[in-house]
This record gives structure tokens, C-alpha cells and sequence, in this order.
């Protein structure tokens, strides 16, 4: 190799990278992301500002090294990939190679100078990004609190193992493709394929039963470097403190990945010097080569002969192509060249992979995954689905249209008499046949799935309905969009950076909220899958968008063909064709296209308008809080003694006409006043009190009534109600979730709000958003002392009474025991009556019914493959709690299924609602059951809800969801086995693990959902704290301190919060030191022990056992009591649960405080394999892949 | 009868492409003369409907083809200078493919029309094989076919021998003035020779600017008696190049051969009068072209 050549042709291709705009757009936007930086609106998701705790520092190593291995790996691709990949394709194109070939120059001199020529700006390009970076970042103007002392290493630090590697790698790769297949497709989509795989799966895929092995190992495989920073030190939540301070250590491992990551880079740029010689030769041979070229030996006639007869005999006439005949004529020329692309059959399984993946790993919670439906399969996967085939056809329509150009076929085939129309159409249609080629594959993938499950019929309409309906207009619209932008720019790199933009800009609208039916033309987060209730949410919003896709799509052709190059129109006459008037005629011959776009748009526009979402409905709700806060925040109510109900249901029409009364009685002190919510979408409201109050105002969704009379605890009044109720009233602004519903198929509605009986009182969250919400409710550290309020329903119990009636083909539930159930004319009428109920809810449906003892499933006739599960978990939940917590109060315990228009279970009392993709379609294998799962946390809550209401104030959910998955964990492990609970175990650790933000973090007996990360504390930390303390009362104390607290609170009027809970633990605590301590750290403070095994050693002693010493190290915090195991043979259980013969262990026990590490020494009879901390899952930790020793 | 009026091309910078070209051609082979950048593949690509001039007027048997541009789509036969195929098309595929684009219809289908045309140009043999491995001589008469195709009134074709073999060249040119009978072939080309065998009429076109519309007989007329060709000595040739317009100076074994237009029929020494060509009458009209220019601009200075 000739470095003076080399070095020349490095210098020539660097010198053309500096003046691209290519360049200087990737400068402008990576400089972007250094002021995004500097104003804190990137960085690590770490610390609580939201109380003023210490932030992030924006200089932190964590922080640029995330920014850094984010922003290069999602920009820098594709930059480089035109920049390097299309390097050999445009010497391809111009003709240039012939010329270099011929000239001493190797093809490893001009490859590897091309690839210096790239790599040196972009690098140069990446080191003033970082110098930039820190410049902007240390500014005195930036914010003092998120800017920490400058150190060079943080920002140096990340350039050479996640900056250069990527370079290398990217540029290399896209060389190497750009050399071998000399098509830009290949060199533009494989990066952004490259990007989508990384953030959809390697980034983020990270399931409990992954082994920590192959997790690691996707971490160094990836490019990007973002898997091993998240894993390692991002996925679990190390604070503020660790992130502002510490620097990001790399382990030997992954250094060694980016170095091959890097050399795997260059290699590729060897293979393309291969590439490129093997076409240097083919272009001789193709010369002379009998295998390749054609050989021209039609030389049987006479030169001087000429032609034999003329053109005449062949009688050949010409007359106008007809549009449809050239279009497909187009179309399948354009076909044939698109089968004979590699691309296809690289992108096709890509698109698949990512399908799959966004379908299934978006439906794992906790480890357990749901069953494949046609349905679930297609919705879930419908954004992705949307966006790849939507790039593929941005990037093969361009293709398509710029072959003609590079064929040089136009100067033949545009001055044919071919419609321009049909020219288009015709490539598009082509186009868009591998658009849908690309959804039906993916489509039989998803019944592929299916199949191989086995657990539920094949049926494809779901995806002729998703894919096909809703889909396909999308691909068409996208189509004639990239080709009308084609043809007014006639510039491919135009294209492709407006139909990117197109797809950015709508997604950022999409995120922010500023989307709606009318410009969501790919219904990005609006499709909604049930398999009861086929989009009858929002489904003339869904018609009329498709149909304007649709128009858009044609009027988008039309001005495709108007503005399309065919013939090279003059500069002069096109300004002269700009003046207004002229502009105004050109116009004119789009409005046939137009009108009915204007028209249909603002009648959907209209509707939304008009809709729940829309403007009026916001105001309303708004003018509601604002008229009524002042005077109505936390005023008292009169309490409800009774119930009485009846609602006629007519789904068809989504309506129910309500009437009803409550028997009130009142307060000490009593009332002179008091005030009922009724719900925005209410109509014919008649509201009447008796004995009629001194005054009643009827204001926006609020009724005020004075009373004449004092309301005393002995007094009583009624309140009568009647109204009609439409839910949802009209269609919503952007689709998505509806929580309760009056659909054709199904109903669902609950008395957590007025949706469908008015509420006492006022309802501080309607009408809220981010302009008047409000600091959550501070609490006194002793408010559990004093008589605390329930948290959800009224103090005291009351009896309701509902007659509901339905058509005869539904059944509806009410909470308590049905009393009567009589069909006459067409309509059903039930009759419910409940005693000592807090809350109270509706549901109905077309359902089959399966009974267990004193147990009810009422759910789709198609939905039964988990029926016996869950028939078995709700028996065996109410049968055990029954014996563990307290006696079940009412007859029956039912579970209803309803559309999944929103996903969600709730337990009110005697009658629990499940959406269909909860339970019902969930998977049930050696990772679980979904099904068993949700059944018994719902069935808990009879118990930790209903019978024992918490208190309102901080830590009182705990004791509702916290201990619903503790009941959950009792319960599994009494009848799944302890395979089974270890599995829900390891599931709520894994989701704390990733969920919780350390600093935000609170304890038990403070969090109060309010902040980020709460949840997780308050159901899965709830969970695992609830099972340790089991574990150190011992079962049978554990259960009598449950029944004793719940005999203790369950009638009020003094609610439970978590300091009541830990007093009647301690009570049955046999050691009150030793459960003191463990109270104190795990329900009042917040600790996170994490284990490590270090300096293991194994000898044969002299009996023949083995001896083993392993240090054990607390380094996370609290003190905490862990067995250690030798383990041999593998697993402890088989995939069934059932305890392997072959699997052996030997334990010891150890105390560690934070930071206190012990030698444990353990003697076994077996060849050990592993030294575990903590083997049994008993004890929450962070980190547990690292409490694990392999020899 | 094609009639091109006041035709204008400007390209941005300005440029002038085409400047005020008026033609009348009528059925048979019409040549266009012009050097490399004077302006021919403009007018050819204007006259073939894939470029809109500036301004200016242009019909065909009476048809505003620049209003109806289709109309002279579906009677156009045009090979371009610089054209290419789908490389991973049969030739036989490909002309089928732009058969049906042009809307040509044969009583024996579309594919036997194919192949029947490729026949015409030779190419039979390869009619299944894929254009990507055809030379550059068999692309150029796969292209000549697709220009036959539709029996066109019109036919334009630009540089369309590039490539092609002496043979194969004959039987096109042969094939050309065939079908010039009974249609209009419009041949744009820089071989002052192939216009001298195949067009009665032609035109020069230098600077954007029709310099000359003539036939090669009347061209050849004006210079009888006047060109002379010698060998002069090295140091003669300045000499004569003042005095003289030399249409040919080449140098011939030592020597150089030149050939001047001698405007009064006298020879100067060394020189003898020989029969002109049409190259001498070309070279001949670029000078004058200059001449009349250059003329302008002195009377411009002058007048100044």
C-alpha cells in the first residue's frame, strides 16, 4: 500500500466530506444536543427535584457518557452511513471507478483512504462535539445546581471506548455494504434498522428469566455501548450522589468488546477492498466473459442489406397506453427489479424480529407474558409495524424513482406518451405491494406464534382489520407522500430528510399531546385492541381518519404528477407560473381534491371538538374546579346510609338512564351545607332533596344545597337523582384508553367518580391538569395517631340496591347477592342487593359463566383458556384468606371480564372486573401464571381493600396493594409451590429493582404514590417486605397478627395506615427486639442490600467432602439475615415446579450489615457449582446477579 | 412538417442555450450540425418533449406539440444521446416494457413485436439474455429499436452511432433513410459526414444560433472552385492563416496538410484547387458565424 496515494485519497474524500450540508446538518444537530444538555433537559433520570433534593449533575461522567453513547449511536449512523456507504456507490455512479482502476492505485489504497477520508472529520466532528459539550455545560449561565466541577476525564472519557468503536464500526459497515451491494437502500436503511433494533430490544430487553450471562453478552455486542452503561449502572437507580461523583468504570470485558467492536469496523473495510477488486475484475470480464456477458453475434445478414421489409409489415400502431394497463406494466417491471433487491430479504426478516419483539416484550409484566391473539398481536405491534413499513416505503419509493435517473432509462421512457399518473402509480403500487408483503409476513408470524402456543384458535381477521384497514392507508398515504416529494424536489437526500422529519415531527406532536384524529395519520397510540369490543371506542373518528388518509393519498398523487420532473421545466416560466394569479389557476385544479378533504376533515375535526376531549368538555371540567375549590375543597358530606339504584342499560346506544336515591344522614357538627358532582356527560339531570333544602344552586357540574335544617349524626335527608348518561359523549381527541365505558359489548362503571351516580361531595381531581394541580397533601408524622379516614369509599358501610336492566343477551353485575333475574320483552332485569359495602360498581356483558365453589367467572365464550386457573385461584384465594385474614361476608365472589379498552383489574367487594388481556389471556408456564397471579392480588383485596379499608394518608396503600401481593405470595406458595412464588418474587425484586428511584425513594410508611417510582414501593416493595416479615414471624404468627389487624380496623371509624399495621405485628412478633430492627429499617427506612461473593475457594478434604469459603459482602445497605448456599446440579426445580433429584445444597447463614462482608464456610458432599446469596428468594435485593459465584 | 419558431433556452447563470432557432422540416432526413456545446441536445431534448424552452413555438403537421406535449409522445420515436435500460431485464423484456409505455399495439401481440424488432436491429440472438450483459454497441440498437417502435411520424436521433461498428452503423443509416420516406427523421449529430450521406437538408446550429439551413449540394455549390490544398512549410502557416480560412490543418508525414477557402479561386503557391467537402462548407459556416459576431461587436465598439 502507497501512503502518499493513500494519503491522497483520504485528503480528496475528507476535503468532499467538509463541504457536504451532510456534514454540517450532523454538526448543527449534534451541537444541539450540547445546549440541550446545558439546560438540564437531558440527563440522568436520577434524584427527587422535585423536593428540592440534589440534582443531577449535567457534568457528571454518567450524564455525558449517556448523552454521548445516546446521541452518537442515534445520529451518527445514519450521517456516516451516507457519508461512508455511499462513497463507492457514487464513484459507482459517476463512472469514476473505471478510471481509478486503471491507475496504479489499489483498491485497498482507494477503500482505506475513502474510509480515512470519512472517519477523520467525523472524528474531529466527535471530539468538538465533547469540547463543545463541556464548554456549554460549565457556563457560568447554566444552572448552578446542575453543574458540577469541571473534570476532563468525564468528557474525554467517553470518546475513545463509545465514540470511536461506533465510528469505526458504522463507517465500516456502511463501506462495506455501499462496496458490496452498490445499493443506497442497503447503506440508508440499515442503520436506521441498526438504531430501531437497539432501542427497541437491545437497549431495553431485559426480562426476569434472562439469563445474566446472555445479558451481558448483548451488552458488549452492542455498538452502541448504551446496553452495558444501562445495565451496569443505570437499570437500578444508585442516586444522585453515586452519578455527580463517580466516574464510569469499565470492566476488562467490555474494553475488550469495544476494541473488537472497533476491529470488527476496519475488518469490514478489508472486505469491501474485496469487494471493490472483485468488481474492478468483473468489470473486464464482463467484457469478455461467455458466463456474463452477452456475445453479439448477430452478424448473419449483410451490412449493405439493411433492413428486409421496413417497419410496415409489422403492422405496428400506436394509440394513447391506457392508464391501468401501464400502471401494473410499471408496477411489475418495478417488482421484478425490487425482488432482485438484497434489501428486501434483509429488511423483511428485520421488520419481523422487531415486530415480534414489540408485541411480546411489551406485553411481559413481572416475567410473565400474555398469549399471542391475532387481535393483541396486530394492535400492539401496529406503531412499529407502521413506522418500518412506512421507512421502507420512504427509502424504496425514493429508490424507485431515482432509478430511472440512474438507469438513464428516463431519457427513453418520459418521452413515451405514459401518464406521468400512471408512471407513479405504477412505482408506487409496486412499492407498496412490499409494504404489504413485509405486514402479511409479519402477520403469519404473529399466527406462527400463535400456533406454536397452542392455546388459542387461528383467526387472521384481526390482522385484515388492523393491518389491512387501518394500515394499509397509512403505506398508501406515506407513498404518494414520498413521491410527491420527490417529484416537487427531485433531489433524493430532499426526500429522505422531509419524509424522516415528516415521521419526527409527527412523533414529537404524538409525545407531547398536540396530536388528533385529524392529523394523526398513522394513528400512532390510537389503535386499541379487544377481541369483545372491535373498535367501538372511537370508531367513526377511525373511519372518517382512514378515509382522509385516503383523500390526502390522492390529492398528494395528484400533486405529485403535476410537480413531477418528467420534463425539465425553465426557470424563467416557472417564476412566471409563481405570480399569484398564476398560482391561483394552478390551484384550481386541485380543488376537486381538496373540497372533500376540507369536508371531511372539519367534520371530524367538529367532533373532536365536540367529543370528550374537545375544548368545551376541558372547560367545563376546568370552570368546575376553578368555580368550586375555593369554597368546597375538603367540606364535609353527609354520610350514605343507603343505596338505591336502577339503571337501564342500552349499550347499543352507549347510553344509561339512571335514577336513584341515597338516604343521607349527618355529621357532627352538623351540616348547614353541603354539595354533589355529577359527571360532565350527564343529560336531563333531576336532582331533588328532601326535605328540600333552604336553597339548592345548580352550578357547572355541581349542585349546592343549603339546607333549611342543620344535619345532625340522627338526622337523615334523600337525595333523588335521575339523568341520562353517555359514556364515552362523542369521540375523544386522539383515541387511546377509556377506563369505564358504555359500549355495544360491553359496560363497565364504578363509583369512584361520577360517571355514573353523582358523588357527594367535591372531586378535587376532575378538571385538573398541569396548569392547577396541586402538591400532594402533606401529612403530620403522628396523623396516624388521631382517627384517620378511610382512603378510598365512606368511614362507615352502607346497603345499596340496584335493579338494573340490560338487553336479554347481557348480564350485568352488581356488587353483592342477586335477589331476582326476570326477562320480559327483550330486556333482562337483575336485582342486586349488598350489605356493608364502602364502594360500588357496575359491569355487564355478553358472557358464558363458570362457577367454582362460591366462586363466578363471568367472561367471553371465547376467552376460556385460562377459566379453570383462574376458577381454581379465586376458589383457592377465597377459601384460604377466608381461613388466613378473616371469613368472606358475602355469598359470592365474582370475577367479570369486560373489553380491554384500558388494562386493569379492580376488586370492589363481591364483584371483580378484569379487561380481557388481564388474566384471561395471559400465558401460563414454568415463568408463571398471569392468570393465577391477578386472580388471587384481586381476590386479596376483598380483604386488604374492602374488609380492610386503609387509612387515608401516607403508607395506607401499602397495606391494600402491598399486601394483596404479599396474599398473592402466601398463596402461590401454598398451592403453586415454592417454584412458583420464587418466580413472583424474583419478578416484584426485578421490578423494584428497575422501578424505584433511589432518592425519591421513601419508606413504607411514608409513600404515598405521589412521585416517580412510588408505585413500585407500594405494591412490589409492599409485597416483598409483607413475605419477609412472614419469614421472621413464621407463618401461623404472621396470619394471626393479619386476622387480629383486620378484626381490629375493619369496622373504623379509625382507618389503618402502616404504624397501626407494625404495632399488631409486634404484638405476635416472637422476638419484639429482633422485629423492631427489622420494622425500624424496612417499613421507616428505606434500605436496598446488595450482595457480593468474592475470594471463593474450594478444597477436597480429607473425608472427601469439600470445603468451600467464600467472603460475602453487604454493598448495599441495612443489616440483613441471608443463607448462603454451595449449590450442584443446576436448577432446583424443574420447569413443572417439581424439586430436581440431581440439584444439591448446602447452607449457612450470615448477618451483614451495610458494608460488613464474612467469610462463610460451607461443607458439601458434591462437586459445587455455585456459592448463592440468598438461593431461596427470601430477601429483597438489588443486584442479585451479582450475589451469585460460578466456579 | 415540423415548424420550430422563435425557440429561447435559457439556463440560469444566464445562459443562453438556444437563441431565436426557427426551422421548417419537412418529411426525410434533416441534419443538425453543430459543435460539442452549441446547443443541439437542448433542441433535441426541447423537441422531444423532456425540456419546456423558454419561449418560442413549436408544431408538428400543425399541432402545438409544446401545449399538447402528449400528442407528440404518442408520434415520437427518440433515441437519446445518453440513455440506459434496467440491467436486470431481458432485452426482449425491456423493449416489451417501453413498447407498452409508447402504447404500441401489433396484431401479433406485444412480444412477437418485441422480438420481430430486435431482429431488425440485430439483436435476436440476445433477445432473452439481460441488458446488464449487453456491450455498448448492442444497448445503442436495442435503443435504435425502441425508437422504431410505434411506426412514428417523428423520429430524433441524437448522436445515435456512438459505439456502434462500421457495419452496424451502415445498416442503421440505411435503415434511417429508409423509414425517412414517409416521416420526419431529425438527426443530430457533430459527423459532418454523416449528414453529407444521409440528409438533403440540414442545418448548423453554433452558439445556440441556426447559422446555416441549406442542403449539401447548394453547400457544396458556393465553395466550387474555391478550396485549394497544399503542404506548406512550418513557417508559412501564420502566414496563411491570416490570409486564409483554413477548414482542415493536419499535420501528414512531416507536414502540414491544410485546406483554405480561397473566396476568389486563386490558390496561393503551393497550393491547388481541390473539390470541397461538406466538412469545408461546416467549417467554413462556423467561421463566418464568428466573423458576423465579432463583426457586430466592432461595429457595437464602434458606434460607441
Amino acid at each position: 500500500m502507497n501512503a502518499r496515494r493513500l494519503v491522497t485519497v483520504a485528503s480528496a474524500e475528507a476535503a468532499f466530506q467538509w463541504k457536504r450540508p451532510l456534514f454540517w446538518v450532523a454538526f448543527v444537530l449534534l451541537f444541539a444536543t450540547s445546549f440541550l444538555l446545558s439546560t438540564g433537559s437531558l440527563s440522568i433520570g436520577a434524584g427527587d427535584v422535585a423536593v428540592g433534593g440534589k440534582k443531577a449533575w449535567i457534568t457528571s461522567a454518567f450524564a455525558s457518557t449517556q448523552l454521548f453513547a445516546l446521541v452518537w449511536s442515534l445520529f451518527l449512523g445514519l450521517f456516516l452511513a451516507i457519508a461512508g456507504g455511499m462513497s463507492p456507490i457514487r464513484d459507482r455512479e459517476l463512472d469514476v471507478d473505471p478510471l481509478l482502476y486503471s491507475s496504479p492505485l489499489t483498491p485497498a489504497e482507494y477503500v482505506f483512504g475513502k474510509y480515512l477520508g470519512v472517519v477523520v472529520p467525523y472524528l474531529l466532528l466527535l471530539i468538538a462535539h465533547v469540547a463543545f459539550t463541556a464548554a456549554v455545560c460549565h457556563l457560568p449561565s447554566v444552572d448552578a445546581e446542575l453543574r458540577g466541577p469541571f473534570v476532563l476525564a468525564h468528557w474525554a472519557g467517553s470518546l475513545l471506548p463509545f465514540g470511536v468503536p461506533l465510528l469505526l464500526f458504522f463507517c465500516g459497515a456502511s463501506f462495506w455494504l455501499g462496496a458490496r451491494s452498490g445499493r443506497p437502500i442497503l447503506v440508508f436503511f440499515v442503520p436506521l434498522a441498526f438504531v430501531m433494533l437497539c432501542v427497541m430490544f437491545v437497549w431495553d430487553w431485559h426480562p426476569v428469566w434472562l439469563d445474566a450471562r446472555l445479558s451481558a453478552a448483548l451488552g458488549w455486542l452492542d455498538p452502541a455501548g448504551v446496553r452495558w452503561l444501562r445495565e451496569t449502572y443505570l437499570a437500578v437507580d444508585r442516586g444522585v450522589e453515586f452519578y455527580n461523583t463517580r466516574p464510569v468504570e469499565l470492566d476488562a470485558v467490555f474494553l475488550a468488546s469495544r476494541i473488537a467492536i472497533g476491529a470488527f469496523g476496519i475488518g469490514l473495510v478489508g472486505a469491501a477492498v474485496s469487494a471493490i477488486r472483485a468488481d474492478a475484475r468483473g468489470r473486464v470480464q464482463r467484457s469478455v466473459s461467455p458466463t456474463t456477458a452477452v456475445r453479439d453475434d448477430g452478424r448473419a445478414r449483410d451490412a449493405t442489406s439493411g433492413t428486409r421489409e421496413g417497419l410496415a409489415d409489422l403492422g405496428m400502431r400506436s394509440r394513447a397506453p391506457g392508464f391501468v394497463a401501464t400502471t401494473f406494466a410499471i408496477a411489475r417491471v418495478e417488482f421484478h427489479e425490487l425482488l432482485r433487491s438484497p434489501g428486501l430479504y434483509l429488511f423483511t426478516p428485520l421488520i419481523v424480529l422487531q415486530t415480534v419483539s414489540s408485541a411480546q416484550f411489551g406485553s411481559e409484566w413481572l416475567g410473565m407474558t400474555s398469549l399471542v391473539t391475532a387481535g393483541g398481536f396486530a394492535a400492539s405491534s401496529f406503531n412499529t409495524v407502521t413506522l418500518l413499513v412506512c421507512l421502507l416505503a420512504l427509502f424504496y419509493v425514493t429508490e424507485s424513482l431515482e432509478r430511472d435517473l440512474s438507469t438513464r432509462l428516463h431519457a427513453i421512457a418520459f418521452a413515451t406518451p405514459v401518464r406521468t399518473a400512471a408512471l407513479l402509480t405504477g412505482k408506487c403500487l409496486a412499492n407498496s405491494f412490499v409494504g404489504a408483503v413485509v405486514v402479511v409476513v409479519a402477520a403469519l408470524t404473529g399466527l406462527a406464534l400463535m400456533a406454536y402456543e397452542g392455546k388459542l384458535p387461528l383467526d387472521a381477521s384481526p390482522f385484515v382489520l388492523v393491518y389491512g384497514l387501518l394500515l394499509a392507508p397509512t403505506l398508501l398515504l406515506f407513498t404518494a407522500f414520498t413521491a410527491m416529494v420527490h417529484s416537487v424536489s427531485g433531489n433524493r437526500y430532499v426526500t429522505y430528510g422531509v419524509g424522516l422529519g415528516a415521521l419526527i415531527v409527527t412523533g414529537m406532536a404524538q409525545q407531547t399531546g398536540h396530536m388528533n384524529w385529524v392529523f394523526n395519520w398513522h394513528l400512532w397510540g390510537a389503535v386499541n385492541w379487544s377481541d369483545i369490543s372491535v373498535f367501538e371506542l372511537d370508531r367513526s373518528a377511525l373511519i372518517q381518519n382512514r378515509v382522509l388518509v385516503l383523500l390526502v393519498a390522492v390529492l398528494l398523487v395528484q400533486v405529485a404528477v403535476r410537480f413531477h420532473m418528467r420534463r425539465q421545466r425553465d426557470g424563467i416560466r416557472t417564476l412566471w407560473r409563481l405570480r399569484p394569479a398564476s398560482l391561483l389557476r394552478g390551484s384550481l385544479a386541485f380543488l376537486p381534491s381538496m373540497v372533500p378533504i376540507v369536508g371531511v376533515g372539519t367534520a371530524l375535526a367538529l367532533d373532536i371538538h365536540d367529543g370528550h376531549g374537545g375544548e368545551p368538555a376541558r372547560d367545563a371540567a376546568k370552570d368546575y374546579w376553578r368555580q368550586n375549590v375555593a369554597t368546597w375543597l375538603d367540606s364535609p358530606t353527609p354520610r350514605v346510609a343507603n343505596v338505591d339504584l336502577r339503571v337501564d342499560l342500552f349499550p347499543a346506544e352507549r347510553r344509561a338512564h339512571v335514577a336513584g336515591s341515597y338516604a343521607l344522614r349527618g355529621q357532627d357538627p352538623p351540616l348547614r351545607r353541603f354539595c354533589v358532582t355529577i359527571g360532565p356527560h350527564y343529560r336531563d339531570v333531576t336532582m331533588r332533596l328532601d326535605p328540600p333544602p333552604l336553597r339548592m344552586d345548580e352550578k357547572k357540574l355541581l349542585y349546592a344545597f343549603e339546607l333549611e335544617r342543620p344535619l345532625g349524626p340522627d338526622d337523615t335527608c334523600t337525595l333523588t337523582f335521575e339523568h341520562d348518561a353517555t359514556l364515552p359523549d362523542g369521540i375523544s381527541k386522539n383515541g387511546g384508553s377509556m377506563g369505564e365505558f358504555i359500549v355495544p359489548s360491553g359496560v363497565v362503571l364504578t363509583a369512584f367518580g361520577p360517571t355514573f351516580v353523582p358523588m357527594l361531595g367535591f372531586m378535587p381531581g376532575l378538571g385538573v391538569d398541569d396548569e392547577n394541580s396541586t402538591e400532594p397533601k402533606v401529612f403530620p408524622d403522628d396523623h396516624w395517631l388521631g382517627q384517620v379516614e378511610p382512603a378510598f369509599g365512606v368511614a362507615r358501610p352502607f346497603d345499596a340496591h340496584c335493579v338494573v336492566t340490560c338487553p336479554e343477551d347481557f348480564t350485568a353485575n352488581f356488587v353483592g347477592d342477586l335477589v331476582a333475574d326476570t326477562t320480559v320483552d327483550g330486556r333482562r332485569s337483575m336485582e342486586w342487593s349488598a350489605r356493608g359495602i364502602r364502594l360500588f360498581n357496575l359491569v355487564a356483558g355478553r358472557w358464558a359463566v363458570t362457577r367454582g365453589d362460591g366462586v363466578a367467572i363471568h367472561h367471553d365464550p371465547r376467552h376460556t383458556v385460562n377459566i379453570a386457573t383462574m376458577t381454581g385461584a379465586l376458589e383457592a384465594a377465597r377459601r384460604h384468606f377466608s381461613e388466613w385474614f378473616a371469613p368472606f361476608p358475602w355469598t359470592e365472589l365474582r370475577l367479570s371480564e369486560f373489553p380491554g379498552l384500558s388494562s386493569y383489574a379492580q376488586g370492589f367487594p363481591t364483584n371483580i372486573t378484569f379487561s380481557e388481556d388481564i388474566g384471561f389471556l395471559g400465558d401460563d408456564d414454568e415463568r408463571g401464571s398471569m392468570g393465577f397471579m391477578v386472580t388471587a392480588h384481586e381476590a386479596a383485596h376483598q380483604w386488604w381493600g374492602n374488609m380492610l379499608t386503609p387509612g387515608e394518608g401516607p403508607g395506607g396503600d401499602v397495606l391494600s396493594e402491598g399486601m394483596a401481593h404479599t396474599s398473592t405470595m402466601l398463596l402461590i406458595d401454598h398451592v403453586r409451590g415454592e417454584f412458583f412464588r420464587r418466580k413472583f418474587f424474583l419478578g416484584i425484586e426485578d421490578s423494584y429493582a428497575r422501578g424505584h428511584v433511589a432518592d425519591a425513594e421513601r419508606s413504607l410508611a411514608k409513600v404515598d404514590g405521589s412521585k416517580s417510582g412510588d408505585t413500585t414501593i407500594l405494591y412490589d416493595k409492599g409485597g416483598m417486605v409483607g413475605w419477609m416479615t412472614e419469614r421472621l414471624l413464621g407463618r401461623e404468627r404472621f396470619l394471626a397478627a393479619c386476622r387480629a389487624f383486620i378484626a381490629r380496623f375493619k369496622d373504623g371509624p379509625d382507618f389503618p395506615l402502616i404504624e397501626d399495621y407494625v404495632s399488631v405485628l409486634r404484638e405476635h412478633a416472637p422476638d419484639p427486639i429482633a422485629f423492631d430492627a427489622f420494622a425500624k429499617q424496612w417499613y421507616f427506612e428505606v434500605v436496598r442490600p446488595q450482595f457480593t461473593v468474592t475470594d471463593v475457594r474450594s478444597r477436597t478434604q480429607d473425608d472427601g467432602t469439600t470445603r468451600v469459603e467464600a467472603v460475602v459482602t453487604n454493598t448495599g445497605t441495612g443489616t440483613v439475615t441471608v443463607d448462603v448456599a454451595v449449590t450442584a446440579g443446576g436448577d432446583a426445580f424443574d420447569d413443572r415446579g417439581e424439586r430436581r433429584p440431581e440439584y444439591r445444597d448446602s447452607r449457612t447463614r450470615v448477618t451483614l450489615a451495610a458494608g460488613a462482608n464474612e467469610t462463610v464456610t460451607i461443607d458439601c458432599s458434591f462437586e459445587p457449582e455455585t456459592v448463592v446469596v440468598d438461593p431461596d428468594a427470601n430477601v429483597l435485593m438489588l443486584q442479585r446477579k451479582n450475589a451469585i459465584w460460578r466456579f | 412538417m415540423l415548424v420550430v419558431r422563435d425557440l429561447v433556452k435559457v439556463y440560469p447563470g444566464p445562459v443562453a442555450a438556444l437563441q431565436s432557432v426557427a426551422l421548417d422540416i419537412e418529411n426525410g432526413m434533416f441534419g443538425l450540425l453543430g459543435p460539442n456545446g452549441a446547443g443541439k441536445s437542448t433542441l433535441m431534448k426541447i423537441l422531444a418533449g423532456l425540456l419546456e424552452p423558454t419561449s418560442g413555438t413549436i408544431t408538428l403537421d400543425g399541432v402545438d406539440v409544446l401545449a399538447d406535449p402528449r400528442s407528440l409522445a404518442m408520434r415520437l420515436g427518440y433515441l437519446p444521446q445518453e440513455f440506459g435500460f434496467y440491467p436486470h431485464l431481458s432485452g426482449e423484456d425491456m423493449l416489451a416494457f417501453l413498447l407498452r409505455l409508447k402504447g404500441v399495439h401489433a396484431p401479433s401481440g406485444l412480444m412477437k413485436l418485441a422480438r420481430e424488432l430486435l431482429a431488425r436491429v440485430n439483436l435476436a440472438d440476445a433477445a432473452k439474455r439481460k441488458v446488464k450483459g449487453y456491450s455498448g454497441g448492442m444497448r445503442q440498437r436495442l435503443g435504435i429499436a425502441q425508437a422504431l417502435a410505434g411506426d412514428p411520424r417523428l423520429i430524433i436521433v441524437d448522436e445515435p452511432t456512438a459505439g456502434l461498428d462500421p457495419e452496424e452503423r451502415q445498416r442503421f443509416y440505411r435503415l434511417l433513410a429508409e423509414l425517412a420516406s414517409e416521416r420526419i427523421v431529425l438527426l443530430s449529430t457533430h459527423i459532418v459526414e454523416d449528414v453529407a450521406i444521409l440528409c438533403p437538408r440540414f442545418a448548423v446550429i453554433r452558439k445556440g444560433r441556426i447559422v446555416a439551413q441549406t442542403s449539401p449540394s447548394a453547400a457544396l455549390e458556393t465553395l466550387k472552385g474555391r478550396i485549394a490544398e497544399g503542404r506548406p512549410a512550418a513557417g508559412e502557416i501564420d502566414a496563411l492563416r491570416s490570409r486564409y480560412v483554413v477548414t482542415q490543418s493536419l499535420p501528414f508525414e512531416g507536414h502540414a496538410r491544410m485546406r483554405i477557402y480561397c473566396p476568389d479561386g486563386a490558390p496561393p503557391s503551393g497550393f491547388a484547387t481541390t473539390q470541397a467537402t461538406l466538412e469545408d462548407a461546416y467549417f467554413l459556416m462556423m467561421h463566418r458565424a464568428d466573423d458576423a459576431k465579432s463583426g457586430a461587436a466592432d461595429a457595437g465598439t464602434a458606434a460607441a
